[in-house]
């Protein structure tokens, strides 16, 4: 019996490590290149990491888009809103909110990924 | 304005040199220079695995640095680069490339390469690249910074750089030999043809200029920088 809870707890603690760590990575061509990586619990972004050859200014702010991120619900009009309101404060060339929102959505499995 | 030549330097030093220029600007400096040893230089919103082959840039002898501009990665061989600072441009960055990149389509046009530019930082002649170039505005100075292909070795280029699928890679070689394209002058007659263009479209002459000590010392600073592995393996 023992032996028996010790393995459903161990798929409990599988389960929980898989869902909270689902990762994944897109490769999105707007005017620039976008390459993102995502963490997500299959409902809301943990991370993402947001790599191209497009231009921010400043560029610092960067960091400041992907921890903002955190915790945003993998929703098209959640995460559209969050980046448009982001890019309202600096200067983005060579992506839209629309673009980079796709690349998440693809990088995490909402939606498909093009051929 | 000031005319800069620094002639060739390794890929830390030409971007500590350009940025030891932004922090010091006055009066807007047009730098020309070239690499030595060959570079690739990366933007700086890349990723360094995802876009270089690490192994092979050693084997080459080849420098890799990332950029203080964004954009994308450069094979810089057989080009001229130039970089440009100044205090005086206006809000829309559009605007400033086109600016800035008509000096250098007018002197070019003086040696016989009719181009244009084409948004939003690539400059074309028949319809293919010539140069890339790329902008940062930092402490109320903006720095551009771009390569003019002299010559093109697209090959050795996808040596050092890393293409998504090497199934695709043959296809990718064939497309960028198709868009890319040098444009068969000397360094030095670039070099020349440039700074004539920048003192026509902006109307002044360059006065040549030297690096000043604190320039230097701020340039070898930032060079440490620029080698460093935090800085290069940042994203």
């Amino acid at each position: 019996m023992a032996r028996r809870l010790s393995r459903s707890r161990r798929f409990l603690y599988l389960f929980c490590l898989f869902v909270a760590l689902m990762k994944g990575s897109s490769v999105f061509k707007s005017q620039k290149l976008l390459k993102v990586s995502v963490e997500h619990d299959g409902d809301c972004l943990q991370s993402v990491t947001i790599h191209g050859d497009f231009f921010l200014y400043p560029e610092d702010a960067i960091v400041e888009l992907e921890s903002g991120l955190q915790g945003v619900a993998l929703e098209r009009g959640a995460l559209e809103g969050y980046i448009a309101a982001f890019s309202a404060r600096v200067q983005v060339f060579g992506f839209s909110a629309s673009d980079l929102t796709s690349a998440i959505l693809m990088a995490a499995g909402k939606e498909p990924k093009p051929v | 304005m000031k005319l800069l030549k620094t002639g060739f330097s390794d890929a830390y030093l030409n971007m500590g040199i350009d940025e030891a220029l932004m922090r010091t600007c006055q009066e807007p400096v047009l730098r020309l220079y070239g690499w030595k040893p060959h570079a690739v230089s990366i933007g700086y919103f890349q990723g360094l695995e995802e876009e270089v082959d690490l192994d092979a840039c050693k084997r080459h002898g080849v420098d890799v640095v990332r950029r203080v501009t964004g954009g994308g990665a450069v094979y810089h061989a057989d080009e001229l680069t130039y970089s440009f600072v100044t205090r005086q441009f206006g809000g829309n960055i559009l605007d400033s490339y086109r600016d800035i990149c008509a000096g250098i389509l007018l002197g070019l046009k003086k040696i016989g390469v009719d181009g244009q530019f084409a948004p939003l930082n690539d400059l074309i002649v028949n319809g293919k690249k010539f140069s890339g170039n790329a902008q940062t505005r930092r402490g109320g100075v903006l720095l551009q910074h771009g390569t003019i292909l002299l010559s093109v070795d697209v090959d050795r280029m996808f040596d050092l750089l890393k293409v998504p699928s090497e199934k695709m890679k043959g296809k990718l070689i064939s497309d960028v030999k198709q868009r890319v394209i040098g444009i068969g002058k000397s360094f030095g007659d670039v070099e020349r043809a440039v700074a004539d263009g920048f003192e026509e479209h902006y109307g002044m002459n360059l006065e040549p200029m030297g690096v000043s000590e604190e320039q230097l010392g701020l340039a070898y600073t930032f060079a440490g920088k620029y080698r460093s592995d935090e800085w290069l393996g940042m994203r």
